[in-house]
C-alpha cells in the first residue's frame, strides 16, 4: 500500500435544519458545497429565502452554479475579471431553474475560491458572512447584512438587485483559512470571537477524520446555544492542511 | 486533483430534511449521544435550551434576537387631569409584564419608553421586558414631540443598541394634545431613516384635544387607523391591542412582518 499526498486543502462543512422548519415539517433551505478541481478549491453556502416556495432548490442550484462557474472562469492568473465570475454564477443559476421561476427560488450566495496559485477569490450576495484568517492569525469578516437591514431582510439571487450588490474581494497572498456561514450562524456570532471560532474549526475540527468531523460539526450546530434560535444553520471551512492518506493499489 | 465530492452535502441535506430520520448517525466517541441527533421527529421543535451545550457557546451571543418596542409617551401637564397618566402607567405596566411572560416567542421583546413633557428623555432604556423595573410616569410641562421623534430615531439607528440581528421595531405614540415644538422635520427624519422607517407604528389620541392629523402623519399609512381614547379604560384597551399585535409577531414564523390584529377582535374592545 502506498501513501500519496492528496493535496494541502481541507474542505468540510455541515448544515442542519433549524427549529422553525423542523417544527413545520419543512426541508432545510440552506445548502452548501465543497469541490476541488483544476480551478483549485471551492466552498459555497447559499440560504434560500424562507418566504419563497422553492428556495431550498434555489439554494442547491446556486451552489452548483458557483461550481460550474469556477470551472469556466479563467482565473486571476490570466487577468480575468472577478465580476465576470459573478456574471457566470448569475447566468448559470438562472439557466438551471426552469421550470421553476427565479422569484420562487430566491437565495443568498457566499463562496470562497482558492486558485491553484494560492489567490483567494471571495464573493457574496445577501446575508451570511465569510471569515478569512491570514497566515499571521488575524481574522477579517466580509459580507454580512446591510447596515440598514434587520433580521431576515436580505438581497439574493431571484430578488431585484444589481451586480454591485455583490461584494467581491481578491486576496493575492497564499495561505490562510476561510469560513463561510449562513445568517443562521452569522447573526449570532460575537465579532470579538471570530478569531477563536476560526481557530477552533481549523485546529480542533479540521484534523479529525472526515466522517467524524462532519458528525461533530452537525452535533454542534444542532445544539446551537442561542435562546429562541429558529434558522437553518450552515458552516463551510477551507483551510490548508498537510494531509497524507493511504491509497489502495 | 480529485472529483468534487458531494457525500457530506447530500447526507447532511437529506438528514436535515428528515428524509433519513430512521438512520441514526453513529457517534463514534465514547459517552452519551448528543440528544439533538435523535430529535428529527416531524413536528417536534428542538429548543436550544433542552439540548446539550455546544462548544459554539464560546463564540455566540447569549441572548435571543430582540424585537424592540419603543413607546413615545406624552407626559405633558394636561395628562395629569382625569386620571389619564394613572391609566397610562397601569396600561404600560401591564404591557411590559405581558411581554416579559412571553414564553413561546421566536423573539425576545425589548422595551424602551421615551417621554416628552418638561423635556424629551429616555425614561426607560431599551432592555428585555423581563428586566424592566417600571418607574411610573409623572405629568408635567409641555409637549416636545419633535425632540421625542429624534430620540426614537437615534435609538433605532444605533446598531449597538438595536443590532442588525434584531427584528424590525414597533413604535407606539400616545398623546393628548398638540406638539409644542417643531415636529414636522423630526417626524420626516424618523420616517425617512433607513431603519426606523421600517418600524411598525401604532398611534393613540387621548381626549378631544389630541392632534389627529399629526398622529395620522406619524402612521403614514392610509389604511392604518389612529385610535382614540376618551376614558381611562380605553387607554388600557389600546395597550392590550398593542400587546397582542406585538406578541403575535414575536410568535410568528416571520417576526419581521407586521401583524395587526383588528381592535374589534379583542374581547370588550367595543369602544374604538
Amino acid at each position: 500500500m502506498t501513501s500519496e499526498a492528496r493535496g494541502r486543502l481541507a474542505l468540510f462543512g455541515a448544515t442542519v435544519t433549524g427549529p422553525r422548519h423542523r417544527g413545520q415539517g419543512h426541508p432545510n433551505q440552506d445548502a452548501w458545497l465543497k469541490a476541488e478541481g483544476a480551478f483549485g478549491g471551492l466552498i459555497a453556502v447559499c440560504d434560500g429565502l424562507g418566504s419563497r416556495p422553492a428556495s431550498a432548490s434555489g439554494a442547491r442550484l446556486a451552489c452548483r452554479a458557483v461550481r460550474r462557474a469556477v470551472r469556466q472562469w479563467p482565473g486571476t492568473s490570466v487577468g480575468a475579471d472577478p465580476s465576470d465570475l459573478i456574471r457566470l454564477v448569475e447566468a448559470l443559476w438562472r439557466l438551471s431553474l426552469p421550470p421553476l421561476g427565479a422569484e420562487d427560488c430566491a437565495t443568498t450566495c457566499q463562496f470562497a475560491l482558492r486558485e491553484p496559485g494560492g489567490a483567494l477569490v471571495l464573493a457574496g450576495l445577501g446575508d451570511g458572512v465569510v471569515l478569512v484568517r491570514n497566515s499571521g492569525g488575524g481574522v477579517r469578516c466580509l459580507g454580512g447584512r446591510a447596515s440598514a437591514a434587520f433580521s431576515n431582510e436580505t438581497l439574493g439571487l431571484g430578488l431585484p438587485h444589481r451586480l454591485r450588490d455583490w461584494w467581491v474581494e481578491v486576496l493575492p497572498a497564499p495561505g490562510g483559512s476561510v469560513v463561510v456561514a449562513s445568517d443562521g450562524v452569522a447573526d449570532d456570532l460575537r465579532p470579538d470571537r471570530y478569531d477563536a471560532l476560526v481557530a477552533w474549526l481549523v485546529e480542533e475540527i479540521a484534523p479529525l477524520p472526515a466522517h467524524q468531523r462532519w458528525l461533530r460539526l452537525r452535533a454542534e450546530l444542532h445544539a446551537w446555544p442561542v435562546p429562541h434560535h429558529t434558522d437553518d444553520k450552515t458552516l463551510a471551512v477551507m483551510t490548508e492542511q498537510g494531509q497524507e492518506e493511504p491509497c489502495p493499489k | 486533483m480529485g472529483w468534487a465530492s458531494y457525500q457530506e452535502d447530500i447526507e447532511s441535506r437529506l438528514f436535515g430534511a428528515g428524509h433519513m430520520k430512521t438512520t441514526v448517525a453513529c457517534w463514534p466517541q465514547p459517552g452519551p449521544r448528543p440528544a439533538a441527533v435523535h430529535k428529527q421527529q416531524k413536528g417536534q421543535v428542538a429548543r436550544g435550551k433542552t439540548e446539550p451545550m455546544s462548544k459554539l457557546q464560546e463564540f455566540t451571543v447569549a441572548s435571543a434576537r430582540p424585537l424592540p418596542v419603543v413607546v413615545l409617551a406624552d407626559v405633558s401637564g394636561s395628562m395629569a387631569a382625569e386620571g389619564k397618566i394613572e391609566a397610562l402607567n397601569t396600561a404600560l405596566g401591564e404591557m411590559i409584564a405581558a411581554f416579559a411572560q412571553e414564553d413561546s416567542a421566536q423573539a425576545e421583546i425589548h422595551v424602551a419608553v421615551i417621554t416628552f413633557g418638561a423635556e424629551a428623555r429616555m425614561h426607560q432604556g431599551l432592555v428585555a421586558a423581563g428586566q424592566v423595573q417600571w418607574q411610573p410616569l409623572r405629568a408635567t410641562g409641555r409637549t416636545p414631540m419633535g425632540a421625542a421623534f429624534d430620540l426614537a430615531r437615534d435609538l433605532i439607528e444605533d446598531r449597538d443598541r438595536v443590532p442588525g440581528r434584531a427584528y424590525s421595531p414597533a413604535i407606539v405614540l400616545v398623546s393628548d394634545g398638540q406638539p409644542t415644538d417643531a415636529w414636522q422635520e423630526p417626524l420626516q427624519r424618523l420616517l425617512g431613516s433607513e431603519r426606523a422607517g421600517k418600524a411598525q407604528r401604532f398611534a393613540l389620541g387621548i381626549g378631544a384635544d389630541a392632534d389627529r392629523d399629526m398622529l395620522a402623519a406619524f402612521l403614514a399609512d392610509p389604511e392604518a387607523r389612529v385610535l382614540e381614547a376618551h376614558e381611562s379604560r380605553q387607554i388600557r384597551n389600546f395597550f392590550r391591542w398593542v400587546t397582542m399585535s406585538v406578541s403575535q409577531r414575536s410568535r410568528s414564523a416571520t417576526p419581521n412582518r407586521s401583524v395587526m390584529i383588528s381592535p374589534e377582535d379583542l374581547d370588550d374592545f367595543d369602544d374604538f
